[in-house]
């Protein structure tokens, strides 16, 4: 929660605070859209959207309007930003409640309203469930909410856009900017050539906001025209980078291409190799744009594994040679974050199903996961999805849960409801199996169990037949563990005792076995009767 | 209906012992001696996928030991646990640690996988083998013997199985047909063979998945559910590729990659299997070759896998002319 800063004349303040607009006339550009927040806030009770998203470029004054009409409202806010920690709760709390609730001083004249700085950003690890909460709080809101964005489309906005009010900003023309920074070199009585302001003007590309920042650092330092040039941010010099590649019309011009970007190098690849197929007119020069993304793709790698790093000219030399292998004109397109990403991002939790499930699956198929992968997960999915008791066999046998198998089922809700309701006869059927085993094995198990169903027939209460299946599961377990016992014993206690715990089953067996001799023999052999009664 | 509720039949129709296996009649010959003598040297199974390596391993075991007592003498560590040399060394010891069960003097451990076996830890493999050899037998499973050192080869009495021959296949396809009163025509049969290139186990998963979909096994079922199983994403990718849609091509390798999991590797064996039945003249499908094994040795060498096959595609788009057109 931050207050507004004050931005009283002081020579502390850098440039961009100091001026940043107080008045309407101090806005050069975005009038239009300016004027119609100001009409939305205005007649916020009747608006429809209580919800207003600013959308546009950075630097073209979105945060600097709301801190304008705050003031001359005179309203209460509350601020979230990029730098505040936005998971779910963090937003819940602040816009949710804020907004909910009334004000702090209740029934003052004092108004309240909620900025949501760059909003686009609310999504990651770090502002997981931000969205949902901002969706929420956008739909009960009793205060004015505005949220800025860089970009609208952004998948965290994509529900509460619905009920938002957007409002577009574009970036600043250039003579918006040129009466800016006029403005500003005649207040601070600077001594700077109309040729740097322009220079600067141009270099900014509509953004106000950088463009006082270069002005600022001219005035102060060097006037050397080029070294105020640092390519602003990673986005920019990416995109222009990427322009530059498919756009080179000769090898001199390709070289150049990346001068001066400052882009890590495999995300420089991975976004060429996105995009270069839209570039490619015939198949030839499809095939010709990615045998050089391969090929510098191979000396990138090459760099990582023998961490040498004098294949990277071979690297730079490729990348950036893309644009001359074909004839046809360059075309200009949107640079989307690249597909394998986000597919990488979106099956993070689907592959740790898939490896839950065939972590349960190697030991009975004695082999290794990715053995079961490849082996045996596609014939199995084909079972899940086609023979609900087929796969309740599976299920049974592998110990698979309600998660595994509406993975199996490729999300089949219905599916996944059939197959459990199956699973429950087929624990039965496989507890009765292994005690028909058992007692193939050992002889003397038949005695033991012949006994204890008699005993537990007696008690009056009889135990229920477990039908949850995972108190079945755990009754198999139970029941083939004291098979095991008893074999054990009838064998050689001293030994057994010794013994070591060879794998985790075995681990787990052991475990279990302890629990049921500590326990009542009685209470103990009752999920055992249950399946004998049967 | 004996049993409605099924197990995978893979296992079902496991051969548990040495005199149920088919196929490599002088292998369980010898294997067969052990069991009389009681005694073994360190093992080394190699050979194809499905052919019965495993099974043979565990029907040994279950002769030797019996099947009450193989669970505590066989130890078995594949590809999926953790297997570094310390990792190695700390499971042997304390497995090898122990007496045995029963009356035979030793146990076995069993690496499945063994040719994924760092040499680093194929080394360390070598004192161990020597070291505990007493109360421990190895035996390794491979797909490729050349991929273990030397020291490791001489140590052990090397087993090859060949593809199981079609006769013995046929065999095992037909008495699981008939154990489950499966309805089939040979036609059905035969596709199930051609379709699992003597790898009983998919040829067993086939049969499986083809009965799981309530349907009679006959040529066309089991093609159709082949085409249900994942691996013939490969051909779809291919099919695209063909008709000059690279982008689409690019989406299932990315799936086949994330999704399935599938290595670079994986995925170059799989369009080597795919390329000889491509529509197109055979001079170019030795163009695709070449450039598949170029491909290949990129990524085993560490190149990414999305982007070298990637650029695969792109020449197969090249080579099917069917983007100009």
């Amino acid at each position: 929660m931050t207050l507004m800063a004050s931005t009283e004349d002081n020579q502390v303040v850098p440039w961009v605070e100091k001026y940043r607009p107080e008045r309407l006339e101090d806005f050069v550009g975005n009038k239009e859209a300016i004027q119609k927040l100001e009409n939305w806030l205005k007649s916020w009770n009747q608006q429809r959207k209580k919800v207003v998203l600013l959308a546009g470029p950075a630097g073209v004054g979105k945060t600097s309007v709301v801190y304008y009409l705050i003031k001359k409202y005179d309203y209460e806010f509350v601020e979230v930003n990029a730098s505040d920690k936005r998971n779910k709760k963090a937003v819940e709390l602040l816009v949710g409640r804020s907004s909910t609730e009334g004000t702090v001083l209740q029934g003052a004249r004092v108004r309240k309203l909620i900025l949501v700085d760059e909003a686009d950003g609310l999504f990651g690890n770090e502002d997981r469930g931000g969205g949902s909460a901002l969706t929420k709080a956008v739909t009960a809101t009793r205060t004015p909410i505005i949220c800025t964005a860089n970009d609208p489309s952004a998948s965290s906005l994509k529900s509460a856009k619905k009920n938002m009010l957007v409002i577009e900003f574009h970036s600043l023309k250039e003579e918006e900017i040129l009466t800016l920074l006029k403005k500003i070199v005649k207040e601070e009585k600077i001594d700077i050539n109309d040729e740097t302001l322009i220079a600067i003007t141009k270099n900014s590309g509509g953004d106000a906001r950088s463009a006082i920042n270069d002005l600022e650092g001219a005035s102060f330092g060097t006037k050397d025209i080029k070294i105020i040039f640092d390519p602003r941010n990673q986005k920019h010099s990416l995109d222009s980078a990427l322009n530059n590649i498919f756009g080179a019309k000769d090898f001199a011009s390709a070289k150049m291409a990346l001068d001066g970007v400052d882009v890590d190098y495999r995300e420089l690849l991975t976004y060429v190799y996105e995009h270069a197929y839209k570039q490619a007119d015939s198949s030839e020069e499809l095939f010709n744009i990615y045998q050089l993304i391969a090929e510098a793709d191979m000396y990138l790698q090459r760099c990582y594994i023998k961490q040498d790093w004098k294949f990277l000219k071979y690297f730079f030399t490729f990348i950036s040679s893309v644009g001359l292998v074909k004839t046809s004109s360059f075309k200009y397109v949107k640079y989307g974050f690249p597909s394998y990403w986000s597919l990488m991002g979106r099956l993070r939790g689907k592959n740790n199903s898939l490896v839950g499930i065939a972590n349960k699956s190697i030991k009975q198929l004695h082999c290794s996961k990715k053995a079961f992968q490849v082996d045996y997960y596609p014939f199995i999915r084909v079972i899940f999805n086609t023979n609900p008791k087929m796969a309740a066999g599976l299920v049974a046998w592998f110990q698979y849960d309600e998660p595994d198998i509406f993975f199996l089922t490729d999300k089949s809700s219905k599916l996944t409801k059939r197959i459990l309701e199956y699973s429950e006869e087929a624990y039965l059927q496989m507890a009765e199996k292994w005690i028909r085993k058992a007692k193939e094995m050992d002889q003397s198990l038949i005695f033991y169990t012949q006994k204890t169903t008699k005993q537990v027939q007696k008690s009056p209460k009889k135990p229920k037949i477990a039908t949850k299946k995972e108190t079945t599961g755990k009754a198999v377990k139970r029941s083939s563990s004291k098979t095991d016992n008893k074999d054990k014993k009838g064998k050689n206690s001293q030994v057994e005792l010794k013994k070591k715990k060879v794998d985790d089953s075995e681990a787990e067996e052991k475990e279990e076995k302890k629990s049921t001799e500590n326990k009542n023999k009685k209470g103990s052999q009752t999920s055992l009767e249950a399946f004998l009664g049967k | 209906m004996v049993n409605n509720y099924d197990i995978m039949w893979t296992e079902k129709y496991r051969p548990k012992k040495l005199n149920e296996l088919k196929g490599h009649k002088d292998i369980v010959l010898r294997l067969k001696g052990f069991v009389e003598r009681g005694n073994l040297p360190h093992l080394l199974f190699a050979g194809p996928p499905g052919t019965g390596k495993t099974t043979a391993l565990l029907a040994l075991a279950n002769d030797l030991f019996g099947p009450s007592n193989v669970s505590r003498n066989l130890l078995e560590l594949n590809a999926s646990d953790d297997r570094g040399i310390d990792a190695i060394r700390n499971k042997v010891k304390e497995f090898a640690r122990t007496a045995s069960y029963g009356g035979v003097p030793f146990k076995i451990i069993c690496l499945d996988e063994a040719d994924s076996l760092t040499s680093a830890a194929q080394h360390a493999l070598r004192r161990t083998m020597e070291r505990y050899v007493k109360t421990s037998r190895f035996a390794l499973i491979c797909n490729y013997s050349s991929k273990l050192i030397e020291p490791i080869q001489s140590r052990c009495a090397i087993f090859r199985f060949r593809p199981l021959d079609e006769v013995s296949m046929k065999d095992f396809l037909i008495k699981i047909c008939d154990k489950e009163g499966l309805i089939y025509d040979a036609e059905g049969i035969e596709t199930v063979l051609y379709i699992s290139e003597g790898d009983l186990r998919k040829a067993i998963n086939i049969l499986q998945s083809t009965v799981a979909s309530g349907k009679s096994v006959e040529r066309i079922t089991v093609l159709q559910t082949v085409g249900h199983a994942d691996p013939e994403k490969i051909r779809e990718m291919l099919k695209f590729a063909l008709k000059g849609d690279f982008h689409k091509a690019r989406d299932i390798l990315q799936h086949l990659i994330l999704e399935y999991g599938l290595s670079g590797t994986d995925v170059t064996y799989q369009i080597y299997r795919e390329i000889p039945s491509l529509t197109l003249p055979d001079l170019q499908k030795l163009v695709l070759n070449e450039y598949l094994a170029e491909v290949d040795f990129r990524i085993s060498e560490g190149a990414s896998s999305n982007i070298q096959l990637s650029a695969f595609l792109a020449k197969l788009v090249k080579e099917s002319g069917s983007k100009d057109s």
